[in-house]
């Protein structure tokens, strides 16, 4: 009950600020210019294949993954340290409410906000097919459904997966600087993993299970996929696929516990000096 | 209702002594905890509200174990901060509301009511759509006092409350307070002698983390009866002075210094026997 009135109110408080329609917005946008150019030029495929092939629209959207990455440190990492911030957090923890309750609440709520933001991805690029000014005979006919099928195998889990990340830095830290680092590195080191290292690697195989992108894992399941294939088939669901978002999520998960474990509602007495400036 | 405060310690890792063996009884009505800035006032009221645990000691409210209970004495406290923030971009109703809930008003209609009430008893009532960030000092106080009220909580405790406002806002606080000390345990910590002689039937002395005494300010001001003597001097005299005699306070009086000292009986000397007050309590023992 108290959980629910706590993912209530982060709801409305998000409700309330303006940054996040103008967040919407310039996702949405994004999207929608980058589907209405196309992605297909900067792949390397045959011209038979067509703009929305299934795997196209794969790749397009793991491209535009990369701006709402951008923003979870911002959405997720305010979540708690907003408390402490405001300085609200004695009148909060002085309420009967379990640090269970407090966390799980927070947490939702501002997922439910970050998901509610990513699907900027999805909309922005089916808009942006439909808008697009290419001739009619470089598409396969109008398919929402797969630009949904690529957000859930990507969007959702990495959006998690650094949720919970930043959710946990900012709750166990409660210092700002602690998330913008943790940014940072993190967009840097996931990055480098998809273009450095898993290109790379020995045994592609097992790289690609850390695919954050899941880019590398389908370029090695479709390398031998002819123009016909790329357009007649939808993006493979495979163990190595399961295996790699699994992955995440538990990585994801094992943040969260360490949050819950870690955070503690018995807060820092200010000095003297301080409260009677 | 009692509250029961035994043998209760903390010591900070930078080892400072915060508080050292603090006992205390206080029953219903206003109960005031004097002592000079960083006496411990504010570790005592933290640790009491679940904020900061204790090293040592036990403190019981009701048959709440406070220091052990803590899901459970929630429920019944209420606690104002010496310095707190709120949400800058939600409105009072909402925030209200939002802590009603937390508090365990789940019914919509009965917290609608609580939150109507408390904004009425607060004088608020016409702020209520109005963004907490677009408040003065005195209505952030009093939306401070509302949520300490929300759900009637059996100990109320209200940290430098005062601070900050104007006289007449320091005057409808006293008022919401002193109606409160009617049927809960309000503690007011402060370091204005003033307020507790004002509004306290009961009260502490606290410093450097110790219960210097306790009991009815009245009493203990008229226990201090005919032991205070005071004196005009230069300040040459007040050095000596200082060095010979147990000075409770000196302050500027006419260009020379009013000396105030305590003494069993007549001290001689030109000392003039002076009207005690509950300044002389706190100065005789702080300073001691």
């Amino acid at each position: 009950m108290k959980t629910i009135e706590i993912i209530r109110f982060e709801l409305l408080y998000r409700s309330k600020k303006p940054v996040n329609y103008i967040y919407f917005i310039i996702l949405f946008v994004i999207a929608l210019l980058f589907s209405k150019l196309g992605v297909k030029g900067i792949t390397d495929v045959s011209v038979q294949v067509k703009e929305n092939a299934p795997l196209i629209i794969h790749q397009l959207t793991a491209l535009l993954n990369l701006p709402l990455l951008l923003l979870t440190s911002a959405i997720m990492g305010v979540a708690v340290i907003r408390d402490y911030d405001c300085h609200i957090e004695q009148l909060m923890f002085t309420n009967p409410i379990t640090k269970k309750q407090y966390l799980t609440g927070r947490f939702i709520g501002s997922f439910i906000t970050m998901l509610l933001l990513s699907l900027a991805i999805p909309l922005g690029a089916i808009a942006g097919e439909l808008l697009s000014s290419k001739p009619a005979a470089e598409f396969l006919p109008f398919s929402a459904g797969n630009y949904f099928v690529s957000y859930l195998i990507i969007v959702l889990p990495n959006t998690f997966f650094l949720s919970a990340l930043y959710f946990a830095g900012g709750a166990i830290s409660k210092k700002a600087v602690v998330i913008y680092t943790q940014g940072i590195v993190l967009l840097i080191f996931v990055s480098i993993m998809d273009e450095g290292v898993i290109e790379t690697a020995k045994n592609l195989e097992v790289a690609t299970l850390f695919d954050f992108y899941t880019l590398q894992l389908f370029n090695l399941q479709t390398k031998y996929w002819s123009a016909g294939e790329i357009n007649s088939q939808l993006v493979p669901i495979t163990g190595a696929l399961v295996i790699n978002r699994l992955i995440y999520i538990g990585l994801g998960t094992l943040a969260l516990v360490l949050t819950f474990w870690r955070f503690k509602t018995t807060t820092q007495a200010h000095s003297a000096k301080k409260a009677n400036r | 209702m009692k509250l029961k405060i035994q043998n209760l310690s903390k010591t900070y890792p930078n080892g400072t002594k915060a508080l050292n063996g603090v006992n205390l009884n206080i029953s219903t009505g206003m109960f005031g905890l004097l002592g000079p800035n960083g006496a411990g006032k504010s570790s005592l009221m933290r640790t009491m509200v679940t904020l900061q645990e204790a090293d040592n000691g036990t403190a019981v409210l009701g048959d709440i174990d406070m220091l052990n209970d803590k899901d459970e004495l929630r429920k019944h406290i209420g606690y104002l901060p010496q310095e707190f923030g709120l949400y800058p971009k939600v409105n009072a109703e909402m925030l209200l509301n939002h802590f009603a809930a937390l508090k365990g008003i789940h019914d919509k209609q009965e917290r609608r009511r609580t939150v109507d009430e408390l904004l009425e008893k607060v004088n608020l009532s016409e702020h209520r759509r109005k963004n907490l960030g677009g408040y003065s000092g005195g209505m952030k106080q009093r939306f401070g006092i509302a949520q300490a009220l929300i759900g009637n909580p059996r100990l109320v405790i209200v940290d430098e409350p005062t601070a900050g406002l104007d006289p007449q806002e320091r005057n409808r606080f006293h008022n919401i307070l002193s109606q409160l000390g009617r049927e809960t345990i309000v503690i007011l910590s402060t370091h204005i002698v003033e307020d507790v002689k004002e509004l306290c039937t009961q009260m502490a002395i606290l410093n450097k983390g110790r219960i210097l005494i306790q009991g009815n300010p009245k009493d203990l001001v008229k226990n201090m009866q005919g032991q205070v003597w005071e004196k005009v001097v230069s300040p040459d005299e007040l050095e000596a002075i200082r060095q010979s005699h147990q000075v409770i306070s000196d302050r500027f009086y006419d260009g020379q210094t009013l000396v105030r000292i305590a003494a069993a009986s007549d001290p001689g000397n030109g000392f003039e026997p002076g009207q005690a007050g509950l300044e002389d309590v706190y100065f005789s023992h702080v300073n001691h």
